[in-house]
């Protein structure tokens, strides 16, 4: 099942992916922040959410997920569950992140993401991706405008 | 200090789930991995939320449940979903940058339904992550 990158179409249906993940993730956080205002620590929130949302995806993949359980490698299984756990753990780590300083601090560091993410790439993925300096310079743009929107929201 | 220490750990933790992501990919399917994904994530989690939070879990007002299941299905079903998608058709290196602008759209939609204000500083950041973004995926044009 080794993937390749590359052509054009898959490219930018990648790309509407990753903006059709943002919107959500975006959605979530408003979600998240009604929910954290009225209801719940943002940890149960969490909790529950994850549970509603495991809830959804077995419903919506229940035509692969038994077959696929079968039938695919043991390493796809080892490395999504550990993508689960670092997930996770990166939002409990923001919760005590979140504890001991404002967000006003905590927001523009964990903002750097993606540039952890294209250093860890460059080290782990070698072989399957290609980092351009235009690919960095980008990645440094976005994070920069991140940075700016959600530290002059955080001030406000 | 302690609060940017945590924030830099968190924000590492993303890293190397995108990087296992991508490895995952090697194997597994976008649909499989995401529910595989949701298996440890959720134990951990709510196994924290009992240790942590007991009190308001047995507390909690029929509505928030209501509001669990949209977050969950924007975050989870929806947001991970897509990020494993994206990553499987454009890579790592081009899909994070694009699915971390996250916030703006939180800010839009903060806008749209909280009522909150358009800021200079908004659209300057606006600006900046529409550049980048324009920088990334116009590479393969070239």
């Amino acid at each position: 099942m080794q993937e390749r990158l590359g052509s054009r179409a898959n490219i930018w249906l990648g790309y509407t992916a990753a903006i059709g993940a943002a919107i959500a993730y975006g959605a979530s956080q408003t979600v998240g922040k009604h929910v954290t205002s009225e209801y719940a620590p943002p940890l149960v929130g969490t909790a529950f959410s994850l549970l509603f949302g495991f809830m959804y995806v077995s419903i919506m993949f229940h035509r692969h997920i038994p077959g696929d359980l079968r039938n695919s490698s043991r390493k796809g299984f080892l490395w999504f569950g550990l993508s689960g756990i670092a997930s996770a753990s990166g939002v409990t780590l923001l919760y005590f992140a979140l504890s001991n300083s404002p967000l006003v601090v905590v927001s523009p560091v964990v903002a750097i993401n993606p540039i952890i993410t294209l250093t860890l790439a460059h080290i782990f993925l070698q072989r399957l991706e290609r980092i351009t300096k235009r690919t960095i310079l980008g990645t440094m743009l976005v994070v920069l405008g991140v940075v700016i929107i959600t530290v002059s929201r955080a001030i406000s | 200090m302690l609060g940017v220490a945590f924030g830099l750990m968190a924000a590492t933790c993303w890293g190397f789930s995108a990087i296992l992501v991508r490895l995952g990919l090697q194997h597994l399917r976008p649909t499989t991995g995401t529910w595989t994904s949701l298996v440890p994530g959720g134990i951990l989690v709510m196994s924290l939320a009992v240790v942590f939070n007991l009190d308001d879990i047995t507390t909690l007002a029929a509505i928030a449940f209501f509001w669990f299941a949209l977050g969950g299905l924007f975050a989870f079903a929806l947001g991970r979903f897509l990020n494993a998608v994206s990553i499987q058709k454009a890579g790592v290196a081009r899909a994070t940058p694009l699915f971390s602008t996250a916030p703006l759209f939180a800010t839009i939609l903060a806008i749209i339904f909280l009522g909150e204000t358009i800021t200079l500083w908004l659209l300057l950041g606006t600006v900046t992550i529409v550049t980048g973004i324009i920088l990334i995926t116009s590479e393969q044009l070239r």
